[in-house]
């Protein structure tokens, strides 16, 4: 069964970048606040109208519990905003509306996995309720006298018709279908008013499901305005509603007066929507100046402009004007201004698609806030550079291992406040978020001043764990430190809520491996630990050394070259098994053949014609061997065609592809799976 | 360029392997271009030539004759490879010679029922000539 109502799919992603963006923007209002003594009138309205829009967009598509959930906070925040002085226990407040941002954070994920059912709410709902009815019970005031509003409003002009649609039970928000239809009704006619006129109004929803939708209204053609209303979502009935001496069977007398919303004349209101006023202007100043695009429109452009920057050099440096004998003056300036504007065309889109960091940081806040309140460790969150821009796809990548290790430094990195006293550290237990651009790449520092590791405790551990290579007294500190990376060490025997949950320090590594980035753990016992993860500024380019095997060009990512060199005889070596070594400073490395791992013909068989390439990656190191080296340079990455992935190619070794400035295209070698995959024969 | 195809009617596209005439539904196919350059890709099945350059696009290229598990053919300067779309992505199958584009309808359209082969339906032209009708989706999926 569908989870949203048909006809909405088309909705989803508005609505679920905007949901996001919501609930983002009420986790930070909270995080402020709840460091504050009380919430500000303004802070109030603006929860209440992130809920108020959560609740109106969540029953559009159909999604009853979420409407519900946020029609829940919406209540609790209604209470405060109309009665700013009703006494409420901030902690038990905070915890439900945290609680309920977390559920519907959870439920847009849910929304988009098939997998997963819609969650049931209820007893979140009840717990809030229950909380609501405190709070009102706490400061009980009379029910206010409503304003009434009748449908024909003497010296009306008769032109004027009225329009009663009524919803179906079944409809959440009937309001919110009215504000639809209304829109579509725009289209036929003018409509002059409705009853209930404010259609935001908390009490809207009753009015209409109680009594209809009353749309006051001059039109020509009467049946088009009919038929658009009985044609719209939800809507039972629709029909012109006559103007009679005596009040019709479908409107009772008692109610065809119709309440109004509440915009009781308070005093202490009166004044907030002059406060607020002025800040709501800039801010929609703001908005106007930003829009939304979808990523894969960037995509498109991004890789639309790699072309151009590549056609045009396939035109400037034609090999036709090779042979040509003619004055070529002109033709040079403008392929220079051309060179130009695709250099500065390229410049733009690659900014377009970067991001500031501070979105991946300030998702961390919360998780610190929310350790804060189990663990009681006090930890204050620090960000240095948050302003740095990365690539938007850089920030996806990040918010998972930053996650991890944030959780890490505050469980296991700072200690407990006791533990501190004992050893007279006098200075807040910190975490440190610091990002910065360093020549080309973007690195990210997640630092606390905690306990810090103990290198010798670590190869102990491994040890025990049989993950040293080497022997134990000639592993570096650095060495040391970088164990704990690997598969199968985890530091904490006892697993905690936040730590040890099976994904390992191994796992946040390959991550960020897998998009060409690195990790490094510094650490200084009593001092507290760094892990420093290194990234490409932009994803999609890469660093290569070219290399030709035969009539194949092959690429291979330079970070994980070592170094390039002509065999000596006197260095190689042959084990048992007939496996050529190379010697290198003292230690072998495996020599792998390309041409024979991907069998193609090379131009030569021995190994000292050709060029040997010593590489690194994950700790795996071996030389290749290719006949020739072209050189270096930077290409944009592309992915194998799907056609070509369902036959493993991926799996064999080869990442990628990419198209040279010529036309040609070059393969992106996978250095590692190689490794992995002749070791592994 | 693709064409539409009504109810009734099926715009078909002729080439020739190994001398005899096939055809395939024309609407999926983006273009007939001459051999370009290939790439070779190694660790792939024999039939799957390579990748090309198409304006900026790196798509796969088979053969035809390959696939159909015959020996390949000499392709020379009139040969073409016929690029077509799938599942939002190219692909290419380079065959010997492209022929006429025919229009036929449905009742000329006899489904293949032993299913052992890429051959999907027989066409019967309005010459009373048999041709053999491949799904090109069909080829390029493993």
């Amino acid at each position: 069964m569908a989870k949203f109502d048909e006809g909405m799919e088309s909705m989803l992603d508005t609505y679920i970048f905007e949901e996001n963006q919501l609930l983002e923007q009420l986790d930070e209002i909270l995080m402020r606040t709840e460091k504050a003594d009380s919430i500000l009138p303004d802070d109030i309205a603006e929860i209440f109208r992130i809920m108020h829009t959560i609740k109106g967009s969540s029953s559009m598509m159909g999604l009853a519990n979420m409407q519900k959930l946020s029609h829940a906070v919406e209540d609790l925040f209604s209470i405060l905003r109309d009665k700013p002085d009703t006494p409420y226990d901030k902690q038990t407040l905070f915890n439900l509306v945290f609680d309920a941002s977390d559920s519907l954070k959870n439920e847009i994920d849910v929304i988009t996995d098939d997998s997963l059912e819609l969650t049931d709410f209820t007893q979140q709902i009840a717990r809030i309720r229950a909380y609501a009815d405190v709070m009102k019970n706490a400061d009980t005031v009379a029910d206010e006298p409503l304003e009434t509003e009748s449908i024909f409003i003497d010296g009306e002009s008769d032109e004027i018709l009225a329009l009663c649609v009524k919803y179906t039970e079944s409809c959440l928000m009937p309001s919110v279908r009215a504000m639809i239809l209304l829109r579509s009704l725009g289209n036929v006619c003018e409509v002059t008013r409705t009853i209930p006129a404010d259609l935001d109004a908390d009490n809207a929803n009753d009015i209409i499901a109680k009594n209809g939708l009353y749309i006051k209204l001059i039109c020509d053609d009467k049946d088009a305005v009919l038929n658009t209303a009985k044609n719209a979502m939800n809507v039972e009935t629709a029909f012109w509603y006559e103007n009679k001496s005596q009040p019709a069977p479908v409107a009772p007398k008692a109610e065809e007066k119709i309440s109004i919303p509440q915009e009781q004349p308070q005093p202490e209101e009166k004044s907030q929507p002059a406060q607020t006023a002025p800040k709501k202007d800039s801010k929609s100043a703001d908005k106007s100046s930003i829009i939304s695009v979808k990523l894969s429109k960037l995509d498109a452009l991004l890789d639309l402009v790699s072309e151009i920057v590549i056609t045009e050099s396939t035109v400037t440096s034609s090999p036709d004007l090779k042979g040509f004998e003619g004055r070529l003056e002109q033709f040079n300036t403008a392929a220079r201004n051309l060179k130009k504007l695709t250099d500065e065309l390229q410049d733009v889109v690659m900014s377009i698609r970067m991001v500031p960091v501070s979105t991946a940081f300030s998702k961390m806040s919360r998780v610190v806030r929310d350790m804060n309140q189990k663990l009681q460790k006090n930890v204050e969150l620090k960000f240095v550079g948050e302003d740095t821009e990365v690539d938007k796809s850089v920030v996806d990548i990040l918010n998972d291992p930053l996650m991890h290790l944030v959780r890490n430094a505050v469980d296991h990195g700072i200690e407990e406040p006791a533990e501190r006293e004992r050893k007279g550290k006098t200075e807040k237990p910190t975490v440190t978020l610091r990002a910065e651009n360093v020549s080309g790449e973007v690195v990210i520092t997640v630092e606390d001043n905690g306990a810090g590791m103990d290198h010798n405790k670590i190869l102990e551990k491994a040890k025990r764990k049989g993950l040293l290579r080497k022997a134990e007294n000639e592993y570096t500190k650095q060495e040391a430190l970088s164990l704990i990376m690997r598969a199968g060490f985890s530091t904490n025997e006892n697993v905690t809520e936040y730590s040890g949950r099976g994904v390992g320090m191994d796992v946040v590594k390959q991550n960020i491996e897998k998009v060409g980035g690195k990790l490094v753990v510094e650490s200084d016992l009593g001092v507290g630990s760094r892990f420093v993860i290194k990234i490409p500024l932009s994803l999609s380019i890469t660093d290569v050394m070219q290399v030709s095997v035969g009539a194949t060009d092959l690429s291979i990512p330079i970070a994980s070259v070592k170094e390039i060199f002509k065999l000596k005889p006197e260095t190689l070596v042959r084990d048992t098994e007939g496996t050529e070594l190379v010697m290198i400073r003292g230690r072998c490395y495996p020599v792998i053949r390309l041409s024979e791992y991907f069998a193609i013909e090379g131009e030569t068989d021995n190994l000292e014609d050709g060029i040997m390439i010593f590489c690194e990656d994950d700790h795996m190191r071996a030389c290749l061997f290719a006949d020739k080296l072209i050189g270096e340079q930077q290409i944009v990455v592309k992915p194998f065609s799907p056609l070509l992935t369902q036959y493993n190619i991926t799996e064999s070794g080869l990442s990628g592809c990419s198209i040279l400035a010529d036309g040609s295209i070059t393969l992106i070698t996978d250095v590692k799976t190689i490794i992995s995959n002749i070791f592994e024969d | 360029m693709a064409f539409e195809n009504s109810a009734e009617n099926i715009r078909l596209l002729t080439f020739f392997v190994n001398g005899e005439q096939y055809c395939a539904d024309i609407s999926t196919v983006t273009d007939i271009i001459k051999i370009p350059p290939i790439t070779f890709v190694p660790k792939l099945p024999d039939f799957i030539r390579g990748v090309i350059n198409l304006r900026g696009k790196v798509v796969p290229v088979g053969d035809i004759a390959m696939r159909f598990g015959m020996e390949p053919e000499d392709y020379d300067d009139h040969s073409c490879v016929i690029v077509f779309s799938i599942r939002g992505t190219s692909a290419g199958l380079i065959v010997k010679r492209v022929g006429d584009v025919i229009d036929v309808t449905q009742q000329q359209i006899a489904p293949n029922v032993s299913q052992t082969s890429f051959i999907s339906d027989i066409v019967t032209t309005e010459e009373g000539t048999f041709l053999k009708k491949i799904n090109l989706s069909e080829i390029a999926e493993a």
